[in-house]
């Protein structure tokens, strides 16, 4: 750390605008609009804390709570780990066709949802889809996927496919870190006879924890932000989103446009922002224990 | 893995990355596959992969019907604009706060991932009434404005690279007479390519993707983007090989771009980091 | 003293001229006029635009368009930011709700003095409330009759359906059409659809039952007829005389199952004749009116596209929305609207174009003369987007994929409507 306080502002200076202008304004409007009855068009009209109330007491907005977090729980070990390994393979330095694997693995990051979301959805059809035949080949009867009626199972099935699109993404981003460990550190290592676990463990994890924290940090934000999936693969608000796959997102988004309802849209808002940050602080503690900075 | 990993090792290897590979190519080959095929076969069962007869005809339409001509060229000056901003402000504002102790500076850092958490749908009102006001609306400001404004992804993700560089490098600079901006330019923005990289093809794919910015801000239809290109094509229903080749379309520079930037990846950096 | 007159009486000829092109000018002065257009910019509404620009000249029109689904989201964000359109439509019931939060110009007192309403159809006041307060006039009306594929009949040796079915012919027909080979149906004898406009809520009213009551504050989802109606509709899907929504989705959707044969009838929108007409020329089929209810009665579901004004605009972009309105419901406009069978027109001369057209279905009367017998709009009102909703995600659970029983669906969507009724 250097002592050069006022570099400190001048380079920082960019974000410290972004900040003001398109962060403050816009959190405190629609702090103040969550006290409001505000449909968009007639003056916003306080009522204090009715849309609070009305949200905790909605058990919509519990089972969203729920489904988010189960998702985020599901989601996040999985792509991180699955991100890790498939880095840490395609970072192997005798591996043949390392870019056209690369880009295989980028390709679903990619791909738009328009079409990730009809083909997903079309590989979980309970009667066509290619998962159950699979299934049924090995014997095991068929899962509806998206419709079952464990709700477990309909949030396990999307945060797979959430895996399969953010995977190229997470494991870009540790490429970029593993790169950091200089070839000659593995090779001498390798030559003084560690193991590839001994590699994994000793060498390559503790430069790359920086890049896994963030991998971690931006997957459970995003998990609790998830929107794109749901819509992806259930097709609309409007026709396919039943309860038991809702999420806060989508809660939020169907409040504010189609039913102009901005107040409770904007407790929603905040409620989910309360989570995500007690959630991000916690993991934020426990930072210092494993990540190291060089 | 190195020459004296043993073969079987090596096949369990390849054969679980080609497995994986499958899995993430599928709906993207899919995609690709139904674009070419003619109304009659994009239902039938089971999938074919290589369409019989290949139809051609849908490309020429959406590139035609649509004017996916014109919204390509808008796209790309958007995108254009929006990575040069995003790469020179976030490794600015990376570098000032993992290289500078100032008073705000964990508050800063703190209200950066805070900026993460909020959901877009909370800002979305506001900030069109911001750009309203400063009559903005119709325009590209709204769009390219803000990545000059260093966003927190890309400012995260800078931050973590730079801190995982050798302490020892800013201070053989600073005794080699370098003003911080000096070692910033000179010595720390060429060794962070890589994280450059990344977040080069992250802000090209988010601006390029991006629905609801044009969406909402820009009037004009001669204006539009790709993506809103594409919103209208689904709108008017049409049968999914169309709609796949236009998906297609919009995806082809995406994949470029990242083949380009993947040679970032492979060259990787310095081997020690330490120059002289 | 001359001068003083001879200057006097110049400056009152000066003044009286300027005033004069004043008054001119200002007849003929350029206002703009924004209209904007869900979904893109299609034939019918360009001709019409076209015409009205080019009888028009002193307005200056501007289009707006964003693809319908998302044009809800942009129409928000313009509502809030005050730059939304002087003049655009969206379905009948968001109008109503419009009108309820001050979004919408009543419109009954240029109704009253420029439109002869003898020469509508009823369906002209599908934006009126109770208290006589007009929201908006409608683009078009889209009803739904009864589609069938006359080759499957034949095949299958099942007389025609005719206009004096009723739901149980329709449930007996289907299950004779029903063929089955090995485990699976190949050929249904009815499409289970399960929207609102030609799925459930043609069911709930033919058993007798409602979606909410007259005043439109009660929900009737407790009553056992609308239960009733919900149960015949998932029986079919159930027993597989009527499809499910996974074979629909393997073959291709609605249209591409009723045109292969693989249902052999629908209940289907009269829009949908531009896409039967386009995509499958060569399909043998007709249509009948929606088969008559348990009490005898015929209930024709319709869904209308809505014009409204902004309240917003200014008096001068008002009167040109207005102008653009009453040309859209004037002889020209409505013909075009009816030629283009994407919609029917409220105007009732214009009905002659679609009774001299000879493309398919022919018997276009099922829908003509069906809303005259018993057109019903889908039971709307200010709140309609909100509680059509939840009865839709009940729907999905319970007649599509099982889940649950009808009658939990019922006792949840009752809870749940009420629940949006009272609030509001």
């Amino acid at each position: 750390m250097h002592k050069q306080r006022y570099w400190g502002y001048v380079f920082t200076f960019p974000f410290i605008i972004n900040v003001l202008v398109f962060l403050l304004f816009p959190i405190v409007f629609s702090a103040y609009i969550s006290f409001t009855k505000y449909d968009l068009f007639n003056a916003p009209k306080w009522i204090g804390l009715t849309n609070w109330i009305n949200i905790l007491n909605k058990r919509e907005f519990w089972l969203s709570m729920r489904n988010v977090s189960m998702f985020a729980l599901i989601f996040v070990p999985l792509q991180t780990s699955f991100a890790f390994l498939v880095a840490f393979m395609l970072n192997q330095a005798a591996l043949k066709a390392k870019s056209l694997f690369r880009l295989f693995y980028f390709l679903p990051v990619i791909t738009p949802w328009l079409a990730a979301g009809v083909v997903w959805s079309w590989m979980f059809n309970y009667q066509y889809g290619v998962l159950n035949w699979f299934l049924g080949l090995v014997g095991i009867d068929p899962v509806n996927w998206l419709y079952s009626r464990s709700w477990v199972v309909v949030i396990a099935s999307i945060a797979l496919v959430n895996v399969w699109k953010g995977l190229g993404q997470s494991m870009v981003i540790l490429l970029a870190g593993m790169q950091n460990v200089p070839h000659e550190v593995l090779e001498s290592a390798q030559i003084d006879g560690a193991s590839s676990r001994q590699l994994l463990t000793h060498i390559v994890f503790p430069i790359v924890t920086p890049m896994v924290y963030l991998v971690m940090i931006l997957s459970t934000i995003s998990a609790f932000q998830t929107f794109d999936v749901f819509l992806g693969l259930f097709g609309g608000i409007t026709t396919g989103i039943s309860e038991q796959s809702m999420v806060p997102n989508i809660m939020i988004y169907r409040d504010a446009f189609l039913l102009f309802k901005l107040g409770p849209a904007s407790a929603t808002a905040w409620l989910l922002f309360f989570v995500i940050l007690a959630i991000t602080l916690f993991q934020q503690y426990f930072e210092k224990r494993w990540v190291h900075y060089d | 893995m190195t020459r004296t990993t043993p073969l079987y090792v090596k096949i369990i290897l390849y054969v679980l990355l080609i497995a994986g590979s499958i899995v993430m190519m599928f709906p993207f080959v899919w995609m690709v596959s139904t674009s070419f095929k003619t109304v009659g076969a994009i239902a039938q069962m089971p999938p074919q992969i290589i369409p019989r007869p290949i139809d051609l005809s849908n490309y020429e339409t959406v590139w035609n019907k649509v004017n996916f001509a014109r919204f390509t060229l808008n796209s790309f000056l958007i995108v254009g604009a929006d990575m040069v901003g995003a790469l020179l402000s976030c490794a600015l504002v990376a570098f000032g706060l993992a290289m500078f102790d100032f008073k705000g500076r964990k508050l800063l850092f703190g209200v950066m991932l805070a900026t993460l958490m909020v959901p877009g749908q909370v800002t979305m009102i506001p900030t069109y009434f911001i750009w309203k006001t400063f009559r903005a609306l119709d325009t590209y400001f709204p769009l390219i404005v803000p990545s000059f404004l260093a966003g927190p992804f890309g400012i995260f993700l800078i931050h973590q690279y730079i801190k995982a560089l050798p302490k020892e490098l800013y201070e053989s600079a600073t005794i080699d007479g370098c003003s911080p901006p000096g070692i910033f330019f000179r010595v720390y923005l060429p060794l962070c390519k890589p994280a450059l990289a990344a977040l080069a093809v992250f802000t090209f794919m988010g601006a390029w993707n991006n629905t609801l910015g044009p969406l909402i801000y820009l009037q004009t239809r001669s204006r539009y983007t790709l993506p809103l290109g594409l919103l209208f094509l689904k709108s008017e229903n049409p049968n999914q090989a169309l709609l796949m080749a236009g998906a297609v379309i919009i995806t082809v520079p995406v994949v470029v771009v990242y083949l380009l930037a993947q040679k970032q990846f492979i060259q990787g950096i310095a081997s020690t980091g330490l120059k002289g | 003293m001359l001068k003083k007159r001879q200057s006097f009486l110049v400056l009152s000829l000066v003044v009286l001229l300027v005033a004069t092109f004043g008054m001119v000018a200002s007849a003929q002065r350029q206002v703009t006029l924004k209209i904007g257009l869900p979904g893109s910019y299609d034939v019918t509404s360009k001709d019409i635009i076209d015409q009205f620009i080019a009888e028009h000249p002193h307005i200056n029109v501007e289009i707006q368009e964003a693809p319908w689904g998302d044009f809800t989201s942009k129409i928000a964000t313009q509502i809030a930011g005050n730059t939304m359109p002087d003049v655009w439509f969206q379905e009948n019931a968001v109008i109503l709700g419009y009108g309820e939060r001050g979004v919408a110009q009543d419109l009954a007192a240029y109704i009253e003095r420029d439109l002869d309403t003898d020469e509508y159809i009823d369906g002209l006041f599908s934006a009126r409330t109770p208290d006589g307060k007009v929201w908006g006039v409608p683009h078009g009306i889209n009803p739904v009759a009864l589609a069938y594929n006359k080759t499957v009949f034949e095949e299958a040796g099942v007389p025609f359906p005719t206009d004096d079915w009723t739901y149980a012919d329709l449930i007996e027909a289907a299950k004779q059409l029903t063929v089955v080979e090995g485990e699976e149906p190949v050929r249904f004898g009815f499409i289970g659809a399960y929207a609102i406009t030609n799925g459930w809520f043609p069911w709930i009213k033919q058993a007798g039952g409602s979606a909410l009551d007259e005043t439109k504050t009660k929900s009737m989802f407790d009553d056992p007829r609308t239960i009733a109606g919900l149960k015949q509709l998932r029986q079919g899907i159930e027993e597989g005389y009527f499809t499910n929504v996974d074979f629909v989705r393997a073959h291709g959707g609605d249209l591409e199952v009723f045109a292969s044969g693989k249902a052999a009838m629908h209940f289907m929108q009269y829009s949908l004749q531009v896409n039967m007409q386009n995509n499958y020329p060569d399909v043998d089929w007709d249509v009948v009116k929606m088969p008559k209810a348990v009490n005898g009665e015929r209930y024709v579901p319709m869904v209308a596209n809505s014009w409204l004004i902004s309240s917003r605009a200014s008096q001068a972009s008002k009167d040109a929305a207005w102008e653009f309105l009453k040309f859209y419901l004037g002889n020209d406009a409505q013909n075009i609207v009816a030629a283009s069978g994407s919609t029917l027109p409220v105007k009732l001369s214009a009905y002659e174009v679609i009774e001299a057209s000879g493309t398919k279905p022919l018997n276009k009367a099922a829908y003509t003369d069906g809303i005259a017998e018993g057109g019903v709009t889908l039971d709307e009102n200010a709140t309609w987007n909100e509680w059509r909703l939840l009865v839709q995600q009940q729907v999905n659970e319970s007649v599509v994929h099982g889940k649950i029983t009808v009658e939990e669906a019922a006792a949840e969507i009752h809870k749940k409507v009420q629940e949006v009724l009272d609030e509001n």
